[in-house]
């Protein structure tokens, strides 16, 4: 047997419902209705888990916000690309497996790993060592080269799904010379009123009811043009002091972005595939725009989000050279959610080969939903609702 | 065809409808409003979506890095998610502390020794400084709080619909070194009136959005490095219900935006845990040694007297280690609280930093789970909003650092905050 669990559907309410839905229901939408990054939910995702094998690596945290004990279903699923030595292309697909574990957490219970390390279950670790505490479970090292997402998601203790929302997290990647960057896992409340026993059942897109928030409908990201110089270290009433804007590469900040479709089977090794379109606009109102597909996973600095030179939309040069940008994603119509985290690249480059550079992840705004509030252009005019599937396998 | 009136505010009538579908409506909107006024006060506030206030709790500008050891300056992104103009009021919160016995010279609680002489102690500030400004349609700007933005992008041209920033311009924090909170309020672009959301894509709760990054030039004996920490601002939601004074609701029965959270809870190491990664063959290539800092500052503010009268609070602290093991702690803050985890219950500095319930040494276990509450009074709910920074120490002696938004959970039921503005003036 396998189970898919619908994100988020309305079912079938009868006309003045969805008119109370539509004008009252908007405010309460804000909470469990889409995904988020400030509440726990049943379903966390960490879109962007990496160990390179030699100086990249990531510090996993998840804790039971609840005073019940807790299981988890995790998943990583690896979005490196067939050929590592190749950029990803449709000719270099990701190998897109998955590997996956299982979790148990006491009331409030923290637990944390090291990607490349994983955890065993080890009950002689040494006070305040790495491993000291509740083993939550055996968690997998990753092998080198990992570059992908983690997925946990709430189940009771035979395995089925629980839409309790007590799970929140945490991701922090460790750089070169231990540069540190955190983001916050995005969570997918669950339907505070699941329909019945129907988490256990396969689901198809006409069931009554849904089970988890939708992913959003469009993704607010604000980021500096790929390659605009850093505002404080350029300043000479701030930072400029420094020098550090000196080298001949000068001290640019660039934006890594990093999406997963929300739609995956996990079962039958499906991943998902989304197409999301971007209008950027900068700080004079100018307007671009660009498309891309997300394959599995997408890990990309913008200036290789469009094609290179002077038009590039993500480049000061696109735009008279304005420095700011404020982008809005969004899939194409009829189809599925993405979730995203950003991660700039602050690079000082001081005549060295490599310039020292600093790395900062961060969380992205979103708006609406795609199953009920799925908008189209820039006049955010509603269109049809989408539903997003993640297929689990059978445990 | 025919098909439900749906009306949102700013669209269109889409479709026909009979009289007895319209009084199914009308009876459905009837019904929906009864359901928004309650649904209003549960609304939560976040740092993932657009807001009516945006709330940045920790700015920091020390441009010779006199105060934090390093030149220290803060980028701020603020967007206009709207396809509206709009306008914000903000305030610059100078929570900067001074030497008694020299009130011109900046000190840190934890450094009190080095920034003042003998015997002084470090007064907390508290001071406001005030400005407006418009946004374009869906226009984001982006300045440092050094320089502020003298000068909008439309300010001296109008953009390609016509709109423009007016006589925008965003002043400089008012001293370096600098450390408070930034507050912007959405208010009518006409009369610069507090007000609700502008676009039903937000649900009209409002349009702002922005970012915060921490920038930092360290340096450990001849090597010069930057390190930037970047944080979402934190969003109040209108709840659509606005009278349009300069007193502005937060939670309660007569909320005009969210109410602040219950409870927050943060995930983080222990200060003092040591992290291994780059784990190859089994072996770990490089360690961390973890500290975590923890900014709060109170929903409630008033701008108008300029007085620390309506914020502060008791912070009740719940920690839970990986052995689920409780421990608790308290502390008061008055305006704005920026501490190391470890000086929560030790003195500030870290000379006992080793006896605190927040440090590795107490607990055994590298990572924590920490609730935080503020205790309410009387009629007022307390509310306060959290930002975290994680600091390491490298092989360099240099301290890498990452800030992260806290989630939080609950709201507090019946009780309100209150955001009191000063004049606006043009």
């Amino acid at each position: 047997m396998r189970m898919k669990k619908r994100l988020w559907g309305l079912g079938t309410f009868g006309l003045s419902a969805l008119g109370v839905w539509m004008l009252a229901g908007v405010v309460r939408a804000q909470e469990v209705r889409q995904a988020t990054t400030d509440l726990p939910g049943s379903i966390v995702i960490f879109p962007k888990v990496i160990w390179n094998g030699s100086d990249r690596d990531t510090i996993i945290q998840i804790s039971n916000t609840t005073n019940n004990l807790t299981f988890l279903h995790c998943f990583y699923v690896n979005g490196a690309p067939r050929n590592p030595s190749l950029p990803p292309s449709a000719s270099n697909p990701p190998v897109w497996t998955v590997t996956d574990f299982e979790l148990i957490l006491t009331r409030q219970q923290p637990t944390m790993w090291v990607a490349s390390a994983g955890r065993r279950v080890d009950f002689g670790n040494p006070f305040g060592s790495y491993g000291s505490g509740y083993d939550p479970g055996l968690i997998p090292p990753l092998p080198a080269g990992f570059t992908g997402e983690l997925k946990c998601m709430e189940v009771d203790s035979s395995g089925s799904p629980l839409p309790g929302n007590r799970i929140k997290g945490e991701a922090t990647l460790v750089g070169p010379g231990g540069d540190l960057t955190t983001y916050n896992a995005l969570a997918l409340p669950a339907n505070p009123q699941p329909p019945g026993t129907e988490l256990e059942l396969t689901l198809t897109d006409n069931n009554p009811g849904g089970e988890f928030a939708a992913c959003p409908d469009t993704i607010i990201f604000n980021h500096f043009a790929h390659g605009a110089d850093q505002i404080a270290l350029s300043s000479g009433t701030s930072l400029g002091a420094q020098n550090l804007c000196d080298g001949p590469g000068g001290c640019p900040v660039t934006t890594e972005l990093t999406m997963v479709p929300c739609s995956q089977d996990l079962e039958n090794g499906r991943p998902g595939r989304v197409t999301v379109g971007f209008l950027i606009f900068d700080e004079f109102e100018a307007r671009l725009s660009a498309t891309t597909t997300v394959d599995c996973w997408f890990n990309l600095p913008l200036n290789q989000i469009a094609p290179a030179g002077p038009t590039n939309p993500f480049t000061p040069a696109a735009m008279g050279g304005s420095t700011t940008r404020h982008t809005r994603i969004r899939p194409a119509p009829g189809q599925g959610g993405v979730l995203a985290i950003a991660e700039e690249i602050r690079i000082t480059d001081l005549g060295r080969p490599a310039g020292p550079l600093t790395t900062s992840a961060y969380n992205l705004y979103v708006q609406g939903n795609r199953f009920d509030g799925a908008t189209q252009g820039d006049n955010d005019t509603p269109v049809s609702g989408v539903t997003d599937v993640i297929v689990v396998p059978a445990e | 065809m025919e098909g439900l009136l749906v009306v949102r505010k700013g669209d269109e009538v889409m479709s026909n409808m009979t009289s007895k579908r319209a009084w199914l409506t009308l009876c459905a909107v009837a019904a929906g409003t009864a359901l928004f006024a309650s649904a209003s006060a549960r609304a939560t506030i976040g740092s993932d979506s657009s807001g009516a206030i945006l709330v940045f709790p920790k700015i920091v500008v020390d441009t010779s890095g006199q105060l934090f050891g390093f030149p220290t300056d803060t980028e701020v992104q603020i967007t206009n998610t709207s396809n509206s103009v709009i306008a914000a009021r903000c305030y610059w919160v100078n929570a900067t502390s001074h030497c008694s016995n020299n009130p011109t010279q900046a000190c840190r609680p934890e450094t009190v020794q080095e920034n003042c002489a003998t015997g002084a102690r470090c007064v907390e500030g508290w001071t406001e400084t005030d400005f407006r400004f418009t946004l374009t349609k869906r226009q984001p700007i982006s300045f440092n709080a050094a320089d502020g933005l003298p000068t909008f992008p439309l300010s001296q041209q109008q953009g390609p619909g016509g709109q423009s920033n007016g006589s925008s311009s965003i002043p400089p924090v008012p001293e370096d070194p600098f450390i408070g909170e930034l507050k912007c309020v959405q208010v009518d672009p006409n009369d610069f009136r507090p007000a609700i959301g502008f676009n039903p894509a937000n649900n009209a709760a409002g349009d702002l959005a922005g970012h915060a990054t921490i920038v930092t030039a360290l340096q450990a004996g001849n090597v010069t490095e930057i390190d930037a920490r970047k944080y979402n601002a934190v969003t109040l939601k209108s709840t659509t219900v606005n009278d349009n004074d300069d007193t502005l609701i937060l939670g309660g029965p007569n909320a005009e935006y969210d109410g602040c959270p219950n409870v927050w809870v943060l995930n983080h190491f222990f200060d003092g845990a040591a992290v291994d990664v780059w784990f190859l063959s089994g072996q770990p290539n490089l360690t961390l040694r973890f500290a975590t800092d923890l900014t709060v500052v109170p929903c409630s503010e008033d701008f108008l007297l300029q007085e620390n009268n309506l914020g502060g609070a008791v912070l009740q602290f719940l920690v839970f280690n990986e052995f689920e093991q409780r421990f608790s702690t308290s502390t008061r803050f008055t305006c704005f609280r920026e501490v190391q985890l470890s000086d929560l219950d030790t003195r500030p500095g870290p000379g006992d930093d080793a006896f605190s319930i927040f440090n590795v040494n107490v607990q055994g276990t590298l990572s924590g789970q920490t609730r935080i509450r503020s205790v309410t009074s009387g009629d007022r709910a307390n509310g306060i909003i959290a930002v975290a920074e994680r600091f390491v120490t490298n092989a360099e002696g240099i301290r890498p650092s990452s800030a992260e938004n806290v989630h939080f959970t609950g709201f507090r039921s019946g009780l309100e905050d209150r955001i009191i503005l000063s004049p606006d003036t043009p």
